[in-house]
């Protein structure tokens, strides 16, 4: 009786230990799995896109041989990069290249990083690395509907690599002429739900042998991802670079301009939650931060004859912060209809002593909504059409169209129609300039003392803004041909553009009574203000084609017509400021297994740069780079060899400052 | 009493039992695990068995519940519905009239001998021959074939591995021992294959690996070919699988084969299956795709 029940016992047992360690199998084929190609992951083929995009992806980055981010846009047709200093570039798209460019929305990862301040972006204090980089789209044309305003004259989008796509540790470093040293360190990793990419480095060069412009830079940035459930995410980025660079030029010892360093730190944090349902479902709310501060001070001896001789250190120090909040819902309506739209609510801030002089922040917000919609009436058409409304603090309400017509003539052929209107508001710096010095406090008291009349004036007053300076507006018209032949593995893209521009803000001297202006009206008598002044009408036509004739070949040639005609204010600097003819080709070929060799050449036509650029002859640049691939163990890495410059040295804004020959090696190390 | 009626006697009396027999076999007890899927499966099956008119009675067998007597009201055909109910069903029954679903090759194999006679698995993998006919049907020429394995599916990979030796077609396979092997196992496969074949493995792809394998393969152009519904909506360009509907249909038609008196196979592989597409990815990878209709049904003809 006893044995049996053992028996029982041990069966029961037996049981239960069995059914515990089955494993459950079967989950697999039906767990819930997070949807990674949603449909803002999918890169958008070419003949669907609503607007002119060239995409510079990690291949064309890499022929490129750059050192710089803003190099690469010498790519893109129509485009201009010079150098106003060595660390500051001048960027120019179809025309109106300026130190300060500001007609161009900057995004890093979706995140606006256009400044509050100057506009445009700090090209040369990023804080991300080459290396970073997954692609950059840029949108050629204005796209506010999609972007914002400020995406006025195009759109570059540079989006960093998610790190699930990356793992282990890379070292890269930079070793060359013209004091070029940078180092590069990118760790990525993952643990269950958590994935993560740290990045460190530093960058350092002399610059311009005309200018006093040698930079050294360090830079961090963090870009991590955290699962919640198969459906939502969380992804935390944050960045930091900070470094000081030379200013100034070189000239007689005391000048208002002398050489001096400019130190600088900017940090920024972006917080996302993104839930993804489906393909076309996704939703995701966002804020970020980013402040950036810049201290420099020109030391100066302030020479007043009778009143005396001061010592008054000249400061141009600056900072500003920006804080947003927004979100994007994408949907589908059924098998023909897709949406996205948005709401955007920022608040940006700058504060300088000499730039506004106040202490206090300048402050101006915007609230935006906008929303755009794709709509497939038939297989061989896609109409897209959308609409952004802004209300911002600085210029009031304003909406912004655009719609695009994709229309599949054959398989492989498409045709595009598209009109856009976007607006540009006003910088803090264009709408509130402020940029004065006060009489040192000595002086004033003797002035006053005196009974002058100039003891209540400032010492020097360089811009003030008084006029209540308006958007600037874009109307657009675009007709484009892309085909597509895969077998060739061939992209060709034509387009023919129209656009007209209004309102644009411009400089113009008047009078103002100040201290120097008095004692010596010819150097100091007149300031600059910011009105809307000038009109301009832009047209143009580019061809772009991408070739892959075999694996390990890459071939990829751009080039663009434009003429300016404006009216107004400074017409004929207008009018000059973009080249003529642009054109970029990048050859890239895999050689014996394991080397690769590039070549860029990049011709500009003549064209004078705005903000003082001398007018400068056609120039022609030409790239090499040489690399080997090795492998060491486990680990593997390459080395290549840059010429930038190679046949030529070229003018990059005044006639002095040249652009020479620079040789650098380069080397990689993946562990 | 003639021979003649003693013969119609035993002939009654047979049929009766027969017919007693088969009236008392047309009780189903369905024993679940406590899954969603099972539920799910349960609650179709119930509904199917309701509908031919078979009662029906419901077991659960779960890790904080006492294990169910499936003997308490005699002889039945048992449902089981996933592996630990199969378990449960076989240590009990030996293996007497059993009809197991949502079970594996691998967790099937775990279990092997069964003694029993009467029982039949329908497991969720999908026949070695039907994804090479779905591959060679959809996107013919693009070897070589990739696969991602950890241990659980080793077994796996081999015997496809064995059938794309026989079709002569090249590829290419990585197997993993821990989670931190996946994503340099997935750039190491990359460069040499032209699609990958996503084979289920708790290892090689889970909420975690989806993620690097989808962006890196979608990189790279290459197609993804994976096993379930949710990996389709997750980005892979094809799938290939069986719903819960359709799986129920097979146990209904193996219970069909049961009480008619015949002998199902003991190992069934999928009889019925749906091909899904992608076609955001598909469109964006620049693939001219048959739709998943003629897919399917391509495939069902080339099954015959």
């Amino acid at each position: 009786m006893r044995r049996r029940l053992v028996a029982i016992g041990a069966l029961l047992l037996c049981r239960n230990a069995v059914a515990d360690t089955v494993p459950d199998t079967s989950a697999d084929y039906f767990g819930d799995l997070p949807v990674v190609l949603s449909a803002s992951r999918l890169v958008q083929t070419v003949d669907e896109a609503p607007a002119a995009v060239t995409v510079i992806d990690r291949d064309m980055i890499k022929a490129s041989g750059v050192r710089d981010i803003v190099d690469l846009f010498r790519l893109v047709p129509g485009m201009v990069v010079g150098m106003y200093k060595g660390h500051q570039p001048t960027v120019g798209f179809h025309g109106f290249t300026d130190p300060y460019f500001r007609q161009l929305q900057v995004l890093i990862d979706g995140v606006s990083i256009y400044s509050p301040m100057w506009g445009g972006a700090e090209w040369s204090e990023l804080p991300i690395a080459l290396e970073d980089i997954e692609r950059i789209e840029v949108v050629r044309g204005p796209n506010a509907a999609a972007f914002g305003a400020n995406s006025f004259l195009g759109v570059v989008n540079i989006i960093t690599r998610d790190p699930a796509v990356e793992h282990g540790l890379e070292a890269v470093a930079n070793v060359g002429e013209n004091g070029i040293g940078d180092a590069l360190v990118r760790y990525a990793a993952s643990s269950g739900e958590l994935r993560y990419r740290l990045t460190a480095g530093q960058r350092s060069d002399q610059g311009l042998d005309s200018q006093p412009d040698t930079r050294r830079s360090n830079f961090l940035n963090l870009r991590s991802h955290y699962r919640l459930t198969a459906e939502d995410e969380l992804r935390l980025q944050a960045g930091y670079v900070g470094g000081s660079q030379g200013e100034g030029v070189y000239a007689v010892p005391n000048h208002t301009d002398g050489p001096r360093p400019r130190h600088s730190d900017a940090g920024s944090v972006q917080l996302r939650w993104t839930r993804v349902r489906g393909s076309d479902e996704e939703f995701w709310l966002q804020l970020s931060h980013a402040e950036r501060s810049n201290r420099e001070t020109i030391p100066y001896i302030l020479q007043l004859g009778a009143l005396g001789n001061w010592n008054y250190p000249i400061s141009q120090s600056y900072e500003y912060r920006r804080t947003d909040l927004e979100m994007q819902h994408t949907t589908r309506f059924g098998e023909a209809t897709r949406a996205v739209w948005g709401a955007q609510m920022r608040n940006d801030g700058a504060r300088s002593i000499p730039f506004y002089a106040s202490s206090d922040w300048q402050g101006s917000s915007l609230f935006r909504v906008f929303g755009n919609l794709e709509w497939r009436p038939a297989t061989q058409w896609i109409v897209a059409g959308g609409a952004m409304f802004e209300h911002n603090s600085i210029t009031g309400s304003s909406v912004s169209p655009s719609v695009a017509i994709n229309r599949q003539l054959l398989p492989g052929h498409t045709l595009r129609l598209r009109a856009a209107d976007a607006r540009r508001t006003p910088t803090l710096y264009e709408d509130r300039i402020n940029w004065r010095y006060e009489l040192p406090a000595g002086v004033k008291t003797t002035l006053l003392a005196m009974g002058s009349p100039l003891a209540n004036l400032p010492l020097e007053q360089s811009a003030l803004t008084r006029d209540n300076v308006d958007d600037e507006r874009i109307r657009s018209r675009e007709l484009s041909y892309l085909g597509h032949f895969p077998d060739q593995r061939l992209n060709i893209e034509l387009d023919l553009f129209e656009h007209r521009l209004d309102n644009l803000i411009g400089l113009y001297k008047y009078r103002y009574p100040t201290v120097l202006g008095t004692l010596d009206p010819g150097h100091y008598g007149n300031i600059y203000g910011f009105n809307n002044l000038a009109s301009a009408r832009v047209k143009g036509r580019s061809a772009t084609a991408r070739w892959q004739p075999q694996p390990g070949s890459l071939i990829y040639l751009a080039a663009s017509r434009t003429a300016i005609d404006a009216d107004g204010q400074d017409a004929n600097l207008l009018s000059a400021s973009g080249p003529r003819h642009t054109v970029s080709l990048l050859f890239s070929q895999d050689l014996f297994d394991s080397w690769q060799f590039s070549l860029g050449y990049y011709r500009v036509g003549p064209m004078q740069p705005l903000s003082g650029g001398d007018p400068l002859p056609a120039t022609d640049r030409v790239d090499l780079r040489l690399a080997k691939r090795f492998k060491l163990g486990s680990s593997r890495g390459e080395i290549a060899l840059v010429v930038q410059n190679a046949t030529d040295s070229n003018p990059v804004f005044e006639l002095k400052d040249i652009d020479r020959r620079t040789s650098w090696l380069s080397i990689r190390y993946e562990y | 009493m003639t021979v003649a009626l003693q013969r119609w006697l035993i002939a009654w009396l047979l049929a009766t039992v027969a017919v007693a027999g088969w009236a008392a076999e047309t009780r189903v007890l369905v024993v679940r695990e406590d899954s969603a899927i099972a539920r799910e499966a349960a609650k179709l099956l119930g509904g199917e068995l309701a509908r031919q008119g078979w009662s029906s009675t419901e077991a659960i067998v779960a890790y904080e519940r006492p294990v169910p007597d499936l003997r308490r009201d005699g002889e039945q055909t048992i449902v089981a519905l996933g592996s630990r109910a199969f378990v449960t069903a076989i240590r009990q029954t030996g293996g007497r009239s059993v009809v197991a679903a949502l079970i594996t090759l691998s967790g099937l194999e775990d279990l092997l001998p069964i003694a029993g006679e009467r029982w039949s698995a329908i497991v969720l993998d999908q026949p070695a021959e039907r994804w090479l006919n779905l591959i060679q049907t959809a996107m013919p020429g693009r070897q070589p074939v990739g696969m991602l394995v950890g241990p659980a599916g080793l077994k796996q990979a081999r015997a496809m591995e064995r059938k794309l030796q026989d079709r002569r077609w090249s590829f290419a396979i990585e197997s993993v021992a821990s989670p931190e092997e996946v994503v340099p196992a997935i750039e190491r496969l990359l460069p040499h294959i032209g699609l990958l074949l996503a084979l289920p493995d708790p290892l090689a792809h889970n909420r975690n690996t989806v993620q690097p394998l989808l962006l890196t393969t979608y990189r790279a152009g290459i197609p993804v070919v994976a096993y379930s519904e949710s990996y389709q909506q997750a980005g892979a360009v094809l799938a290939l699988y069986s719903t819960v509907p359709q799986i129920v249909a097979q146990v209904m038609d193996t219970l069909r084969q049961f009480l008619e008196g015949r002998a199902p196979a003991n190992v069934q592989l999928p009889r019925y299956f749906t091909v899904g597409i992608n076609t955001a990815v598909a469109r964006s990878l620049g693939l001219k795709l048959p739709s998943a209709a003629e897919l399917a049904e391509r495939l069902r003809s080339l099954d015959q």
